[in-house]
């Protein structure tokens, strides 16, 4: 079949199109492949089943948005909802990002995970808290207890943070609800009040809960706080830092070091699906390794370099080549 | 889930806990005839426990209006409704009483709160009212209603209403106990009564979706749910003015109705209560027979017996106190000689009755009632507290006292 110049010059382009197509492609995977290295981000739990816990040279404080946070690989950990025991379900959040690093004797662990919405009031019979936590053997170097509060042989101990706790304690009626009208409040000394008179942590500002368990409904809080917790909501996820001072605070906790090698595993609650206690998306345990691995430096500088430097590069390929094919 | 004895339902039943020790059981009697809905017991327990912030919606204690009234909004009317979904047809009561404290309603052979929630996520059948359903205690107060085809509607005052009292039933088999994840909700062995450990509840109100008389409360000031506690400090005679013996809970003792009387029942490792007829509770519920309890065919075994209202119609009666209700009413308005002086016995002291004795009396009247002829006795009724002691002496004949003209004065 005879061809025509116009038919050469057709499959002449064609072939200098293709060529473009392949070298912006290159480029491109080139440059997002080099900048995800220096940024660290390692995407397949599967393929990473230990979260490591940084060395921070820095207190990284409480704000899991800042920080070196964004300079640490993050862990997808796999969730599911929770199957083992009554109460069952939970809203199944698919997985959650956790990430770790200690400062000068201090644990620190960030968990991050999808919630379009904020769920921060239990004031209402009808209304429950987003809410997350992580779970550690009480004792590191012993056999792993069962995911679900443990054993009594092998206990857990549990960090939690709720969203309604963090954001306060609510008073009276009147002050949470609009319509709400009390005459008067006869007395309000603390007799009144009888989860707050014998100490129950839920009555308390703390967000955070320290709690330990040897099996199924032995959960009980610890009468110290050692455990701090702060969530910050971006509108689309929940990110919660959890910190503990490594020495244990009491029996049933695990003692931390650097070098511990040890466990951790997450819950999370969504309050908009009414999840609470075990109505949860819970994780396996996946391994925590408190090493001596500094936190990457920042690069963002070095990130943003490399990006226009990688695009103008591209760009200049392109031209050449376009230039250059006949 | 283990198998346990209901004697209200005249079976066994499906149950998360096998029964554990028991000793004695806190029970009453209300007698619904006798209720003017003033509302003192409402606010007797409120202005003792529950006037704290947070507590703004909590009732342990209410009168409700029935059949319009209910706390939360239509409590038993809903619960009904899902149970009857989830037993189609099924929800009847057969057989016949053997007469005894076995089965003395019969045999219920529809499903329990318990048994409707096999095969569900849940260890209990039930649902958890929103706020709204809290805020009317006293919704539908004296709206009466006619019984039609269709069941009863509006409009008004052509029919009949009744008012209900309500507390919790520290029942033998609790639901809020079954469903709560953490144990921290326990029955006590030396009288039965039903308590929230305060320390150990995480406000997760598995309790409040439950219970079926929707009488665990969740107080969002504590994040903790709280309930009716018995006045347990009174029933264990810790009252200053008690004399080591059992009082009375505040809502019984401050009744001027006289529709309360409230006692502790000697029971078995099974729940059954033992033989004990000069007790008044266990007299009204198992000898005469003329107190039911609230909605048994739910399983829990609550232990607020209820003498039931002459004047509304049997249909409604029996679905709410089961199939006793047409003996237990024709035993009041026909009462024995023990039974009408047992009566008088009402509100008569502040301690808990143990035993009653009836003292024969001269004949006081003769009457033809409903074309029947019956004979008053003025016996007199004597009641003892927990040692033995005489605390309460009546005469069935309510003596005349006229006043003399010198402190007539206004």
């Amino acid at each position: 079949m005879r061809t025509t110049h116009a038919d050469d010059d057709t499959r002449t382009g064609g072939r200098a199109r293709r060529w473009r197509r392949r070298l912006g492609l290159v480029a491109t995977v080139a440059v997002v492949g080099a900048v995800a290295h220096i940024a660290g981000f390692q995407p397949a739990v599967s393929q990473l089943a230990t979260v490591n816990a940084y060395k921070a040279d820095a207190d990284p404080g409480m704000d899991p948005s800042g920080g070196p946070w964004a300079r640490i690989p993050g862990v997808a950990v796999p969730m599911t909802a929770q199957a083992t025991t009554y109460p069952f379900g939970g809203d199944a959040i698919p997985a959650v990002d956790v990430r770790a690093l200690h400062y000068n004797g201090q644990l620190f662990v960030r968990v991050e995970w999808p919630d379009s919405s904020v769920n921060d009031s239990t004031f209402g019979t009808t209304l429950f808290a987003d809410a997350a936590a992580v779970q550690f053997p009480a004792a590191t170097g012993s056999k792993v207890p069962a995911l679900c509060m443990g054993q009594a042989d092998t206990g857990v101990n549990i960090w939690q943070w709720r969203a309604d706790t963090e954001a306060g304690v609510p008073q009276t009626l009147p002050e949470e609800d609009p319509d709400g009208v009390a005459d008067h409040y006869p007395i309000t000394d603390d007799l009144g009040y009888p989860a707050r008179y014998v100490g129950n942590p839920f009555d308390s500002t703390g967000a955070a809960q320290n709690l330990v368990a040897e099996g199924f409904g032995t959960l009980t809080a610890t009468p110290e706080h050692p455990v701090n917790a702060a969530g910050v909501h971006d509108g689309n996820r929940w990110a919660v830092v959890f910190s503990r001072a490594f020495p244990s605070p009491g029996e049933g906790q695990p003692n931390l070091t650097e070098g511990t090698k040890t466990d951790i595993a997450v819950a999370a609650w969504n309050g908009q699906h009414q999840d609470r206690n075990g109505q949860k998306s819970v994780s396996q345990f996946v391994s925590l390794d408190i090493g001596d691995e500094p936190v990457p430096p920042d690069r963002t500088p070095w990130i943003v370099i490399l990006l226009v430097g990688g695009l103008f590069v591209g760009v200049i390929a392109s031209v050449v080549v376009w230039r250059i094919t006949p | 889930m283990a198998k346990v004895y209901n004697w209200q339902l005249g079976r066994e039943m499906e149950y998360p806990y096998a029964g554990g020790d028991r000793e004695r059981q806190f029970a009453a009697v209300f007698n619904i005839n006798r209720c003017i809905a003033c509302q003192t017991c409402t606010m007797a327990c409120k202005s003792t426990w529950t006037h704290y912030p947070g507590q703004e919606l909590m009732f342990w204690n209410n009168v409700e209006t029935k059949p319009y009234g209910g706390y939360p909004r239509s409590w038993d009317a809903k619960l009904l409704e899902m149970q009857e979904t989830l037993d189609p047809g099924g929800q009847n009561w057969a057989g016949t009483g053997q007469a005894d404290v076995r089965s003395p309603y019969g045999r219920f052979d529809g499903k329990t709160i318990f048994e409707t929630a096999n095969g569900t996520s849940e260890r209990v059948t039930g649902y958890l009212p929103d706020d709204d359903e809290w805020k009317a205690p006293n919704n539908g107060e004296d709206h009466g209603t006619k019984m039609g085809p269709d069941g009863a509607k509006l409009p008004v005052h052509q029919g009949w209403f009744f008012y209900l009292q309500r507390i919790c039933n520290h029942c033998s088999y609790p639901a809020c106990l079954a469903a709560c994840p953490r144990n921290a909700i326990y029955k006590r062995k030396e009288d039965g009564i039903v308590l929230i450990d305060q320390e150990r509840c995480r406000g997760y109100r598995k309790c409040v979706a439950a219970c079926p008389y929707k009488k665990s409360m969740y107080r969002p000031t504590t994040r903790t749910s709280e309930k009716c506690i018995a006045c347990y400090p009174r029933i264990e005679g810790q009252d200053p003015i008690s004399d080591g013996v059992p009082m009375e809970t505040r809502c019984m003792a401050s009744c001027i109705g006289k529709i309360r009387m409230q006692g502790l029942v000697q029971v078995e490792a099974d729940a059954t209560w033992t033989h004990d007829p000069r007790n008044p509770i266990y007299y009204m519920v198992h000898v005469e027979k003329v107190a039911l309890p609230l909605y048994p065919q739910f399983g829990t075994q609550p232990n607020i017996y209820y003498i039931p209202p002459r004047w509304a119609p049997r249909e409604y009666l029996r679905q709410m106190f089961g199939p006793g209700v047409d003996a237990a009413i024709e035993k009041y308005a026909n009462p024995s000689r023990e039974l009408l002086a047992l009566l008088q016995l009402f509100r008569a002291t502040r301690e808990v009755i143990f035993a009653f004795d009836v003292i024969p009396g001269p004949v006081a009247q003769t009457l033809n009632v409903g074309g029947r002829s019956r004979t008053i006795y003025d016996d007199t009724v004597v009641g003892y507290d927990a040692k033995g002691r005489e605390v309460a002496r009546v005469k069935v004949v309510e003596p005349v006292v006229t006043r003399p003209g010198s402190i007539n004065s206004i």
